[in-house]
């Protein structure tokens, strides 16, 4: 369904020192979809996700090729064009939410600090709770190291989802959480795209949770997509 | 019990907060025997890491004891129950070579080095050419087995692996586990695994032990605790654990 695709990524390579890192990536994702993305460790799933959200520093990366959100090619855009693109349309949620979040500051202050940066007006203990957050007052008034990791994950999903962004890449998200909170996150992600009618791109190297959650998946090896398809076939398929 | 290499009986540990204390730890005991693995699971914040630590050697309990050998553990035996942490590979200094890495404990408890690394390299199956390379010249899964070479230098009997497979694909995941296998059988090395992947320890070890805010609620073998739990947290981690397998997703 190319019309109606949200994301359309062609042709996007990525060199680093002359060794290609991505080569000729193309895929859509439509809209309110969930889209898998898997593959081995260095198989350039993080550095795709980072091209799309114009975060690959070029130089030291030469990147050509298309990232064409709503058919605007995010590429060719300079960093000041893209700035206020990236938070605003595109969210991101990573891995390690104690690196993403500030400690010296409350998480009211962190919030409030993206709306700002983007000229939103949003109600803040209404996004903690979009987020999965429960006991929003507390959540706003602590610092992060007084919230235990799965909260400080909801946090930046928080973060990710202020601006009600058309699409968030959620890079590894489900790494440092138990059996239980894997479920319960995958949960949210759903939740989320129901009701806010948003795509999202998540990696994860866990076959399983992308087969419970993603309407396609996308395995990638050596900087190429190899596999695309419904989550079952392409993961069953890789071994 | 002969065999009885680690003996950990009644560990209580609290640490202060700003009103009153945080009980970490409630009357944890275990044993370990050579040659054998056994993994603590249970959710974020149950206290495994701070279990870890005490055996290790980096906190100390409140009370109760850690015997080695059968004698409480002291200074001498410390180096023979090694911890490798989450992301080993991050703890690896990045101006050192591989040679630099490996003879650093050496160096600290002032003991003989000749050799020591090429060993080292060898038991965990990467080149002793490699010996001058530094860390980010090796790969991920390369790098998790120099920081396990760290370990393996200073001879331990135990090695304690809190959360050192989180994060890694499970090919990555599938050598590491063969790696300790194999030192196991060679060195009879023991190895305490930390791990919220309910699916990833139950892999890994024989006997399991399940933690719930700070106390052990379940523990024996690996089989009969996965074909018959008893408490609701262990129902609960094995049920999540198949919900997210390829075939009960």
């Amino acid at each position: 369904m190319p019309e109606a695709a949200l994301l359309s990524v062609r042709d996007l390579s990525a060199g680093l020192a002359g060794r290609a890192v991505l080569s000729g990536v193309t895929f859509d994702i439509a809209r309110g979809t969930i889209v898998g993305l898997c593959g081995d460790s260095g198989s350039g799933k993080t550095t795709l996700a980072l091209a799309i959200s114009g975060l690959l520093p070029s130089p030291p990366y030469r990147v050509r090729g298309e990232v064409l959100l709503e058919g605007r090619n995010l590429a060719a855009l300079a960093e000041r064009d893209m700035r206020p693109i990236r938070g605003a349309r595109i969210g991101m949620i990573f891995q390690d939410p104690l690196l993403a979040l500030n400690p010296v500051l409350k998480i009211r202050t962190q919030l409030a600090e993206v709306l700002r940066a983007h000229g939103v007006a949003r109600d803040l203990e209404e996004l903690a709770a979009l987020a999965g957050l429960e006991d929003t007052a507390r959540i706003l008034a602590s610092y992060p190291h007084q919230l235990s990791g799965g909260e400080r994950q909801r946090v930046t999903i928080a973060q990710a989802l202020a601006c009600r962004p058309q699409l968030i890449v959620a890079d590894e998200p489900f790494t440092a959480l138990d059996g239980p909170r894997v479920l319960e996150l995958a949960a949210l992600f759903r939740r989320l795209r129901d009701r806010t009618g948003a795509s999202l791109l998540v990696i994860s190297h866990s076959p399983g949770v992308l087969a419970g959650l993603a309407d396609e998946v996308l395995r990638m090896s050596g900087g190429c997509i190899v596999a695309r398809g419904p989550a079952r076939e392409v993961l069953r398929s890789g071994g | 019990m002969a065999d009885e290499l680690l003996a950990v009986h009644g560990l209580c540990k609290a640490f202060r907060v700003r009103r009153g204390s945080r009980i970490a730890l409630r009357d944890v005991s275990f044993t370990l025997a050579r040659a054998a693995t056994l993994a603590i699971v249970g959710r974020s914040g149950a206290g495994k890491t701070t279990l870890a630590r005490c055996v290790a050697g980096f906190e100390t309990p409140d009370a109760g004891e850690i015997l080695f050998n059968g004698r409480p553990i002291g200074r001498a035996e410390r180096p023979r129950v090694q911890l490798i942490l989450q992301q080993p590979a991050a703890s690896l200094n990045p101006r050192f070579t591989a040679q630099e890495i490996l003879e650093e404990p050496l160096v600290i408890q002032r003991r003989d080095r000749r050799g020591a690394a090429a060993r080292a390299m060898e038991l965990v199956g990467l080149p002793p050419g490699a010996l001058g390379r530094r860390a980010h010249q090796f790969s991920g899964g390369e790098r998790q087995r120099l920081a396990i070479a760290r370990a393996l230098v200073l001879d331990p009997a135990v090695l304690i692996l809190d959360e050192s497979f989180a994060g890694l694909d499970w090919r990555l995941r599938e050598q590491a586990a063969a790696l300790l296998a194999g030192l196991r059988e060679r060195l009879g090395i023991a190895c305490l695994l930390i791990a919220h992947d309910f699916e990833l320890a139950a892999g890994m070890a024989q006997a399991l032990a399940v933690m719930e805010e700070g106390a052990i609620v379940e523990q024996g073998p690996t089989a009969e605790i996965v074909a018959a739990p008893r408490h609701p947290l262990t129902r609960e981690l094995i049920a999540a654990a198949r919900a997210l397998s390829l075939e009960g997703a």
